[in-house]
């Protein structure tokens, strides 16, 4: 791509530039869930239309815009800026746990969807948010499913994959 | 399955290397040091990409190559003829299966079943329980996706614990692996267990064919922490956690199992004789063959890395009684076998293989 735009297209790559340069002095993280942001709030927080009783927590801002172009989720959202592994270093302190933390002690949420990637890490950043962040509240807690891709079919997908599939099966109706 | 091609490059002394393995039973023969042990080395890959001999994967490149390459043509019960081809240079190795990358380790592990025998397979007995975990938990992992990554992520839990005790993690961060972890323990104890069990079944029947006078073989699962269910493993941990802090790592569980092997007068390691135990080790991978073949549907093949040689007449003789006919056999040694006409002979010289 670097060879492209320095060869081929010489001013897209100084508007990139430029437009790089923009977005790195104005974007910033969004005060309540973490999504970028050039103002304050981010548009899922500030929007009247979404139900941000609901949240679904995610590792990276990446996940976030994945679920939005999915169109499927309409409440709002936390981002952690990664998972638990003190193998790298990361314990809450380095998450953006404190701000969900406050946002679930201010009493104005009542679900959470834990979005967060299905390893030991995850699965024990999922342990850490409900222990020590929902503890007692009434909060319903739900973790997402991990199975078979919408249209895939079972010969091509992995041992793994089959395996969630099978864990998480539910009653046909 | 059955191996009919093998084609190597820069692996160890063997800077390219062609056989033929379309036969039962193939034969290399060669002084010490002249590449014997690192065709079979090779061979051995595929069923867990591991080294029979190493831990140290780096050093299977022949010295000076950027790395190596393995390309085998296998005849397999349930897949028909497939190619495999193992690269290892810079980056993780890569496995390709008919042309088609692997992914993931789960969907190789088992599926092109090898047995090694080795005079090394002697650690089992002296060495350290780590030796014997590692060898149950292949055979494990070879019959079971499902256990190896169990295995995968129970490692990496404790990885995590360890370093949340050595820098002094909060207790709920501990907490929160501690309860990861517990499921993964939990099956790993459990299929140790009836692995075991089921492998000592089979061991009993070999070991009787192989030996002259049935002293009996023990095998038995001797676990670091006794648990009952998922839940104990996490009041445990949680009770060992100040201990642990100390000492910076996890203490109890099933990374630190082991496994009683033995004769029935008592540890082999401490009473059995020398032929005694090498008869013990030879029965022990004949076993692991056959609940490979029970298991997986598939004929493993046997690689025998000179140790018939070392058995008495009387337990060689046993040995080929308890190895079931349909199994590929690829034996080396520094003597031709005395029935050289059954089997297809290649001379070894530094790394050179010539039909013999």
């Amino acid at each position: 791509m670097a060879l492209h735009l320095l060869v081929e297209q010489p001013e897209t790559g100084q508007d990139l530039m430029s437009c790089l340069s923009e977005a790195a002095a104005s974007v910033r993280q969004c005060a309540q869930c973490g999504n970028l942001s050039e103002t304050e709030l981010c548009g899922i927080c500030l929007d009247k239309n979404r139900d941000i009783t609901s949240l679904c927590v995610v590792e990276h801002v990446q996940d976030l815009f994945a679920l939005e172009r999915s169109g499927a989720w309409k409440g709002g959202y936390h981002v952690l800026c990664g998972k638990l592994s003190p193998i790298h270093g990361i314990g809450p302190e380095q998450l953006n746990m404190g701000s969900l933390k406050n946002r679930i002690q201010a009493g104005e949420i009542k679900e959470l969807v834990l979005a967060l990637s299905n390893d030991i890490e995850g699965q024990a950043t999922c342990h850490y948010i409900q222990e020590e962040l929902v503890e007692k509240r009434e909060i319903e807690i739900t973790r997402i499913g991990f199975g078979l891709p919408s249209g895939g079919g079972v010969t091509y997908a992995d041992s793994v994959t089959l395996r969630s599939a099978l864990d998480s099966r539910r009653s046909y109706e | 399955m059955r191996f009919s091609t093998l084609r190597l490059q820069d692996f160890r002394n063997i800077e390219f290397g062609e056989l033929d393995l379309s036969s039962e039973r193939v034969f290399l023969c060669g002084s010490n040091g002249q590449g014997k042990s690192n065709l079979l080395e090779a061979l051995g890959l595929v069923t867990a990409l591991r080294s029979f001999r190493t831990q140290d994967l780096g050093s299977m490149k022949r010295q000076g190559s950027a790395g190596y390459r393995a390309f085998y043509a296998i005849e397999h019960e349930v897949d028909g003829r497939v190619n495999l081809e193992v690269e290892a240079s810079k980056g993780p190795r890569s496995v390709l299966v008919d042309g088609e990358k692997v992914g993931r380790m789960s969907d190789f592990i088992g599926r092109f079943p090898v047995v090694p025998m080795s005079s090394g397979d002697l650690m089992l007995l002296r060495g350290s329980p780590g030796d014997r975990r590692r060898f149950m938990d292949l055979t494990l992992s070879a019959l079971d996706g499902a256990y190896y990554l169990a295995l995968r992520n129970y490692h990496k839990g404790v990885a995590e614990r360890n370093r949340l005790l050595k820098e002094n993690g909060s207790d709920a961060e501990l907490a929160a692996f501690e309860a990861e972890l517990a499921p993964h323990a939990h099956r790993l104890q459990r299929d140790r267990s009836a692995g075991v069990k089921a492998l000592h079944v089979v061991l009993e029947q070999v070991y009787r064919s192989l030996a002259e006078k049935d002293e009996g073989p023990v095998l038995s699962y001797d676990p670091n922490l006794e648990a009952n269910g998922v839940e104990s493993y996490r009041d445990l941990w949680e009770r060992q956690r100040s201990r642990d802090r100390i000492l910076g790592a996890t203490q109890k569980g099933p990374h630190r199992d082991d496994f009683k092997l033995g004769l029935c007068l008592g540890s082999a390691k401490e009473y059995g004789s020398d032929g005694q135990q090498r008869g013990l080790m030879v029965a022990l991978r004949v076993a692991q063959a056959v609940l490979f073949q029970e298991r997986l549907s598939v004929v493993p093949v046997l690689l025998v890395d000179d140790v018939l040689g070392e058995l008495d007449p009387a337990r060689r003789a046993g040995f080929w009684k308890a190895c079931p006919d349909a199994f590929q056999i690829i034996a080396s040694g520094t003597v031709f076998p005395e029935e050289a006409e059954a089997w297809k002979c290649y001379s070894v010289t530094s790394g050179s293989f010539i039909t013999a």
